[in-house]
């Protein structure tokens, strides 16, 4: 909160809290070790480190894909270490969250896959059925206009491109009317012009809807471009915390424990 | 070509003449069991002439119309009651009796288990045993088939379920849905056609299966053909398995054309 360089963040609200956060697996592999950190409103953080080094637990430790297993997490307000189901679900409709494989319904249509976020805040009968109210699919209509694919809404999902696919998991997540938005390697299976379309798509949403954004990325030059301030992991402790701007070639060493090379870059120069 | 090394011994091949002994000991004392006689064989062929003649028109229609059309119209009625409610019933337990969907492993294996002790009931004898316990008639030759249905369609649509992408039901629960939505909409449009496809596949069997029911008085074409074989009204027997053959043979072109086109 003592972070000058993020400003807008400054004054805003604390949504997620890290506090001496560790991450034990059942298998025995500690992810994170005693993580302290604190993300505000409208924030666009992107987390970087090396494969195993964290940042896919750091995210799915805030909507409680992975629990914590030492210190707690405090998200939009609730502890979640020993949270309920039904308070967890309460918190996650909050939570949007979007992947690498997009996990969109490939049989169903694209207007299908964007309800599907409604779901929580649905009641239980509604939602068997999936009776959607005319709000809930007025919300959906906006959600596509958003990412530009309104005109896709009654194609199947898995006849559109990785790209489009994409952008409606956006559409789904936004649909939650989410407060936070995680985004795990979101761009990992894209080409480089699509990819950085995505990262734009993100960050005005992020700026637009004051959203509370995280994204793990590879590309540290991405991370560079985009974030407003940049999680640096090694070895599942934070390395790095600052904006991505001021990161210094000691500073990238210190996360990937070796000079930068090419293929830690995505390139603006491959388009 | 003829200098090559000599072969070594052959061993003497124990195993293909022991297991060929006792494969003829078991063949001759199982065709015993049957009293297979070539006489009797030859004595009963005009009765199955007779029969044969019998499926070959002019047929009296008055008995096609009055009395067979009915009960095989009862059959079908049978078949695609038990195979559409059967699979209704089936859809909820296949979910439960998979590892990806099931809330826990009690769950899972607990289902898998009921599901597999279904299966083992044979449905002639799960029908005779409800007729004997609701009385003679359509009803239990439904629920032997409904029982039938269930078990088919929730272990085949169980190994289905095994197989599909989990990442949309992750993507729901994420959103703060509850297993049972996850269920319905993250894993059910992913095997709604096989769904399909498999109630399609219980109801050709159950069509055939309907047909022999009334033979244990579960209602159907089945207790036609029972009295009419025991009047010895070999025409009328010739005409039932004419039409049933022909009932049967329409429903499973049509059901796997259908199916074909699903999955």
């Amino acid at each position: 909160m003592s972070d000058v360089s993020t400003g807008v963040a400054a004054k805003a609200a604390t949504l997620v809290s890290f506090k001496n956060t560790s991450v034990t697996y059942p298998n025995g592999f500690t992810a994170l070790t005693d993580v302290n950190l604190e993300f505000h409103e409208g924030e666009f953080i992107v987390v970087v480190g090396l494969s195993g080094a964290g940042k896919s637990t750091l995210i799915r430790t805030i909507n409680r894909l992975v629990p914590p297993t030492g210190g707690d997490v405090n998200v939009l307000g609730t502890p979640i270490r020993n949270i309920s189901d039904a308070n967890l679900r309460k918190t996650r409709r909050r939570i949007g969250m979007i992947f690498q494989n997009y996990n969109l319904v490939r049989r169903s249509s694209v207007l299908a896959n964007v309800l599907t976020g409604r779901l929580g805040d649905l009641p239980t009968w509604r939602a068997l059925l999936g009776l959607y109210t005319k709000s809930d699919t007025d919300l959906a209509i906006k959600c596509l206009t958003r990412v530009g694919i309104l005109d896709k809404a009654y194609n199947r999902a898995d006849q559109l491109s990785g790209g489009q696919q994409q952008r409606v998991a956006i559409a789904r997540a936004l649909a939650q009317q989410p407060r936070i938005l995680l985004a795990d390697e979101p761009v990992a299976s894209l080409d480089p012009p699509t990819a950085h379309q995505v990262m734009r798509d993100l960050k005005a949403l992020s700026r637009e809807e004051g959203l509370l954004t995280i994204v793990n990325l590879h590309f540290v030059d991405m991370a560079m471009e985009y974030a407003d301030r940049v999680i640096g992991l090694h070895a599942g402790t934070v390395v790095y915390d600052g904006p991505g701007a001021d990161m210094t070639e000691a500073d990238f060493e210190r996360i990937y424990q070796r000079k930068i090379r090419p293929d830690d870059m995505r390139g603006a120069a491959e388009h | 070509m003829s200098t090559h090394p000599a072969l070594p011994k052959r061993p003497f091949p124990w195993m293909s003449v022991v297991g060929t002994a006792i494969t003829a000991v078991i063949l001759i004392w199982s065709v015993q069991g049957t009293k297979f006689n070539l006489w009797v064989l030859a004595d009963g062929l005009p009765n199955v002439l007779r029969f044969f003649k019998g499926m070959l028109p002019p047929w009296p229609m008055d008995f096609v119309t009055g009395q067979l059309i009915p009960p095989m119209v009862e059959t079908i009625r049978i078949a695609l009651a038990a195979s559409m409610l059967g699979a209704a019933l089936a859809l909820p337990v296949a979910f439960m009796a998979s590892s990806t969907v099931a809330p826990n492993k009690w769950v899972y294996q607990i289902t898998r288990n009921l599901l597999n002790l279904v299966r083992t009931i044979p449905d002639l004898v799960l029908a005779a045993l409800l007729a004997s316990a609701f009385g003679i008639g359509a009803f239990p030759g439904f629920l032997a088939l409904l029982v039938f249905s269930f078990g088919v369609v929730a272990k085949l649509l169980a190994d289905t379920v095994e197989t599909i992408d989990r990442g949309p039901m992750d993507a729901i629960a994420t959103t703060g849905a509850t297993r049972i939505l996850q269920a319905r909409h993250g894993v059910f449009p992913q095997i709604a056609p096989e769904f399909i496809a498999y109630t399609l596949y219980a109801f050709e069997i159950n069509v055939r299966a309907a047909t022999v029911l009334g033979l244990v008085g579960a209602g159907g074409v089945g207790v036609l053909l029972k009295t009419q074989i025991a009047f010895l009204n070999y025409t009328n027997v010739g005409i039932i398995t004419a039409v049933t053959f022909a009932v049967v043979m329409l429903i499973d072109t049509l059901s796997s054309t259908i199916r074909r086109r699903l999955v």
